[in-house]
């Protein structure tokens, strides 16, 4: 029976980089979280923006890392409490890919640092998250 | 300026149903395949009532916006941070009781000129009234 500690003194992180962000993907995650600000989809709107085009939602690039931590977790534990700050614009065609490095291994709780990386090896996305055994 | 009344008022609560095909759209729109989200039956070996809700799932928890909200000017406004405290992790077929209400508003001058910092929780609970998750947002409102 492998512990919950010794589970994560083992890991080996797995790769995600995402695909390249679509408009469509954008019209997909504003249909599904409702979020309908016309800076995400409406190229028109956009371009007389102080931003000058479409932007993608940044709760989307959180939802990158939050994919990514949980392929890290698996089943060895569960997440707690994840939070990010939004560093840089992500915009269509952008590639993100996710990072992770422990911060702290305790008996029953971990806590890992994470980054959203996009294709200039800017970071857009960076947080953290806690996992606690079940 | 953002009036500093805001804070502290505890909106109207609204109450979602947590459904199947909402979490695989959602799961589908970010590119994630983990079969958590999409295999009823897959999610019950784990040992979860139904399909497993994201982390950011109760993002998608939209109702009534409130009018402080409406207020902002879109065109200065970002979303500066997102924080999820997790009680528990909840599942397709629960029903969500939301409140929000705005925890800060304050200042900071930086080489950008102002920037105003309004925090707001949502709080969701299940129906035995138990709470289930804690989201934070920090919107930030830049100066003209």
């Amino acid at each position: 029976m492998t512990t919950f500690k010794k589970a994560y003194e083992e890991i080996s992180f797995p790769e995600l980089t995402k695909s390249p962000i679509t408009r469509v993907q954008l019209s997909q995650y504003a249909g599904a979280s409702g979020d309908f600000n016309p800076i995400h989809i409406d190229e028109e709107f956009a371009k007389k923006s102080p931003l000058g085009g479409v932007i993608a939602h940044g709760m989307l690039s959180m939802g990158f890392l939050g994919q990514y931590i949980e392929k890290i977790v698996g089943n060895h534990g569960e997440v707690k409490n994840f939070k990010v700050q939004f560093r840089g614009m992500v915009k269509p065609g952008d590639t993100i890919s996710c990072e992770a490095e422990q911060k702290e291994l305790l008996e029953n709780e971990v806590t890992f640092y994470l980054k959203g990386i996009n294709q200039n090896g800017d970071i857009v996305v960076k947080g953290e998250a806690r996992i606690e055994k079940i | 300026m953002i009036d500093r009344n805001i804070i502290g008022r505890i909106s109207t609560p609204e109450y979602y149903e947590v459904e199947k095909g909402a979490i695989r759209k959602f799961a589908t729109a970010i590119g994630d395949e983990n079969p958590v989200y999409h295999n009823e039956e897959y999610a019950r070996e784990r040992g979860y009532i139904s399909l497993l809700a994201p982390l950011t799932f109760p993002t998608t928890f939209r109702g009534k916006v409130q009018d402080w909200f409406k207020s902002l000017d879109k065109n200065r406004l970002l979303h500066g941070e997102q924080e999820y405290k997790y009680e528990r992790r909840f599942y397709a077929g629960e029903k969500i009781k939301l409140i929000e209400n705005v925890v800060e508003v304050y200042e900071k001058s930086g080489k950008n000129g102002t920037m105003t910092f309004i925090v707001r929780d949502r709080e969701g609970y299940d129906e035995a009234d138990k709470k289930v998750f804690t989201e934070r947002s920090t919107f930030i409102v830049r100066e003209e």
